[in-house]
């Protein structure tokens, strides 16, 4: 598709809502994504591809803020990956329509959220999860539950991690971020890195500071040797060995 | 007596009316009924006349009155009053002759000034004519016979072209042109014989023609569904041998879904979890409280188990830490004959001879490195390779801190450790065992701790199985 490709800089045009389009109709994108479909509406990814990715996502924020639609990046805790998704920004009782999942696995979800973040490590065993229907007040089979959540590994909305148990996926921090700090403001930490919402990170022996696998990595590869932890007050030598 | 009466009377007419017509434009039909020749005057004529029926004399005897009277429900209108107002042809003649002269005059000049009723029946002039024609020009029998030939010379022919005529793809439209001959055969027909001929000619030639109408083939595609699975089907099955079976795998399926994508135009749809389900009341502290606690419960637990192994070391009278000490003297000594490089783990560790003995060195190592005095990790071929440590106290704090946390379960099968001695080609054990004697003096001294380790010769002797499994804390 032929797209003049200064469109991009100054008027809302079909370069933008063919992304538009697309990023709709898959949730989430990964970054490598992102590149090739903006490729395809005209813009220029060659050259100075950070501010105009930033620039075209503004343009189409602006567009889309009126219907409470948001994109947003958001970065994957276990691997570090970029992904942007696009987001609901508000409750109304028109959104609460919007969901393809019944009400009563949405329930489920809102338990499994829950039990994920009062987890100290972000993460809850798949058997753990499934039983979680117990605590449901209207039931829900095991096999249900457990379809429900294959539903929403399709959907991006949860990950199964390399040690097999839950976790909530990026697209659903970038999404729940508000709402979890609101919900649970006591049982959370951020990162003190990049002060987003850390649910799955390690923690400084000393000082208990929580950190992203990612923020850590970028700051080790910084340090050199000598690892310590990032806090100031703290700055004790970092005892753990990250084996990536 | 009336029959003679009645063909005179019809020859004469027949003159009479030729001299009628030029006069006055009036034309008498004839009609044959039983033989007698009736002469019927139009009711256009008693139009003109204005009256029903003519006057007569009343003179006129009663039954011959009757007899002139004919209702003749074709040729006449009927009268408001339902009268008829016709006279039968012979009755008609009759009462000419008697006719007042004025009404005859009247009849001649009205008959040509005014358009008479009988050229409201013909649609046209020529038709009129023709008609006139037909009644006055009787055809030639032989005329007519040679007619009757060509129509059934061409019924002869239809029969034998008939194949011809129907096949749709000729070239020359036969049918056509038979319709055309048969037009043309039909216009010198005057009688019935010869059009009845011409009806039973048309009909064949339309029986041939519906033929020729339905043997086109008009290729009209009929959808047919189950055909068209087929073909889809067999379109797009990948794998030629499943093609016999029903359904579509699951990439069939996404194949037909592609190429079927772009004749859609869908919106897609927006699936979101913020704001699809209400927000639930802010979560308490007080559970956090309680996880605090269980976590701070279990990381005493993990320390329990160590604490008690010492304890249980210095119980048993250093049979452990004799056995401990050597192994750590076993492993200082390769690590310097061995260039200060890590040894291999398995290679170390392997008693070629007793599967139990190799247990109890695993079991040997996990104090040497639980208490510093040596550490296991992974070489570049990912290999699990021992080093001996110097032995630092604040860096053994700390690292038994880290350590602490980190446990791993070894297990091995007298299988595997088969296979280790065969891949590793290990003959000679590296840790050499202990002596007998030395091992029995110190069991014999720890009395009270005979009876609990009392399978500990079986071990040594080179059978049965090693003291459970090795920690490495």
């Amino acid at each position: 598709m032929e797209v003049d490709s200064d469109l991009d800089q100054d008027r809302y045009g079909d370069g933008h809502r063919l992304f538009l389009q697309s990023i709709m109709s898959r949730g989430i994108m990964h970054v490598s994504d992102v590149k090739k479909v903006l490729s395809e509406c005209g813009v220029d990814t060659e050259t100075g591809f950070k501010e105009k990715v930033l620039l075209f996502m503004r343009m189409i924020n602006q567009r889309i803020a009126p219907i409470n639609l948001e994109i947003r990046k958001g970065v994957e805790e276990e691997d570090g990956e970029n992904y942007y998704v696009l987001a609901n920004t508000v409750e109304t009782p028109i959104s609460r329509l919007s969901s393809t999942y019944s009400p009563n696995e949405l329930e489920l979800f809102k338990k499994l959220v829950e039990s994920i973040v009062g987890n100290g490590d972000g993460k809850i065993g798949s058997l753990a999860a499934i039983n979680l229907t117990d605590k449901l007040e209207k039931r829900m089979g095991k096999e249900e539950a457990q379809m429900f959540f294959n539903r929403l590994e399709d959907d991006k909305w949860i990950r199964k991690n390399s040690d097999g148990k839950i976790s909530l996926s990026v697209r659903s921090i970038v999404e729940l971020e508000q709402y979890i700090k609101e919900v649970y403001p006591d049982y959370i930490k951020s990162c003190d890195l990049c002060t987003k919402l850390c649910l799955q990170g390690r923690q400084c022996e000393n000082c208990g500071a929580r950190f992203h696998f990612r923020c850590l990595r970028i700051m080790f590869s910084k340090q050199g040797n000598e690892k310590r932890c990032p806090e100031r007050t703290c700055a004790a030598p970092w005892g753990q060995i990250l084996l990536n | 007596m009336t029959s003679c009466v009645a063909s005179s009377v019809g020859l004469r007419l027949l003159c009479w009316s030729d001299n009628l017509r030029d006069k006055t434009g009036l034309v008498v039909r004839t009609a044959t009924t039983g033989g007698f020749i009736w002469v019927l005057l139009r009711k256009a004529y008693a139009n003109s006349i204005g009256t029903a029926t003519p006057p007569f004399p009343r003179a006129l005897p009663r039954p011959f009155c009757r007899a002139l009277y004919t209702v003749d429900d074709k040729a006449a209108d009927k009268e408001k009053d339902g009268k008829t107002t016709s006279l039968n042809g012979r009755a008609w003649s009759l009462v000419y002759k008697w006719l007042p002269w004025s009404v005859r005059m009247a009849a001649d000049r009205t008959g040509t000034s005014q358009k008479s009723g009988l050229d409201k029946l013909f649609d046209s002039r020529e038709e009129k004519e023709e008609v006139i024609n037909s009644i006055q020009n009787k055809q030639d029998e032989q005329e007519r016979r040679q007619i009757r030939e060509s129509y059934r010379r061409f019924q002869d022919e239809l029969s034998e072209q008939a194949q011809e005529v129907v096949n749709p793809s000729s070239e020359r439209d036969l049918l056509y042109e038979k319709l055309e001959k048969v037009d043309k055969l039909f216009k010198p027909v005057r009688n019935t014989r010869e059009a009845a001929l011409d009806a039973a000619s048309l009909v064949n030639l339309s029986e041939l023609g519906k033929k020729k109408a339905q043997g086109l083939k008009t290729d009209f595609l009929r959808f047919n569904a189950a055909d068209f699975c087929d073909k889809v089907r067999i379109k797009l099955s990948s794998d030629v041998e499943k093609r016999e079976t029903y359904g579509l795998s699951h990439t069939d399926w996404a194949t037909l879904g592609q190429e079927v994508r772009p004749y859609f135009k869908s919106t897609p749809v927006l699936n979101f979890m913020f704001g699809a389900f209400e927000k639930g009341q802010v979560a308490s502290k007080k559970k956090r409280i309680v996880r605090e606690k269980e976590v701070e419960s279990n990381s005493t637990k993990s320390t329990k188990p160590t604490q008690l192994s010492s304890f249980q070391e210095t119980d048993r009278g250093e049979l452990t830490t004799v056995q401990v000490e050597h192994l750590l003297k076993t492993l200082w000594c390769h690590y310097e004959t061995n260039k200060k490089q890590p040894i291999c783990f398995f290679e170390f560790i392997t008693n070629p001879h007793s599967f139990g003995h190799t247990i109890e060195n695993i079991f040997y190592a996990s104090f040497l490195i639980r208490d510093g005095h040596a550490k296991v990790f992974l070489d570049s071929e990912d290999l699990p390779v021992i080093e001996p440590l110097e032995k630092d106290t604040h860096k053994s704090q700390s690292q038994s801190q880290t350590n602490g946390k980190q446990q791993v379960v070894m297990t091995l099968t007298p299988a595997e450790w088969r296979e280790i001695v065969n891949t590793y080609k290990i003959e000679v054990p590296l840790i050499k065992p202990m002596k007998q004697q030395q091992q029995q003096v110190l069991r014999e001294s720890n009395l009270p701790n005979h009876t609990v380790d009392g399978h500990s010769d079986a071990p040594y002797e080179g059978k049965g199985k090693g003291k459970g499994k090795a920690k490495k804390g």
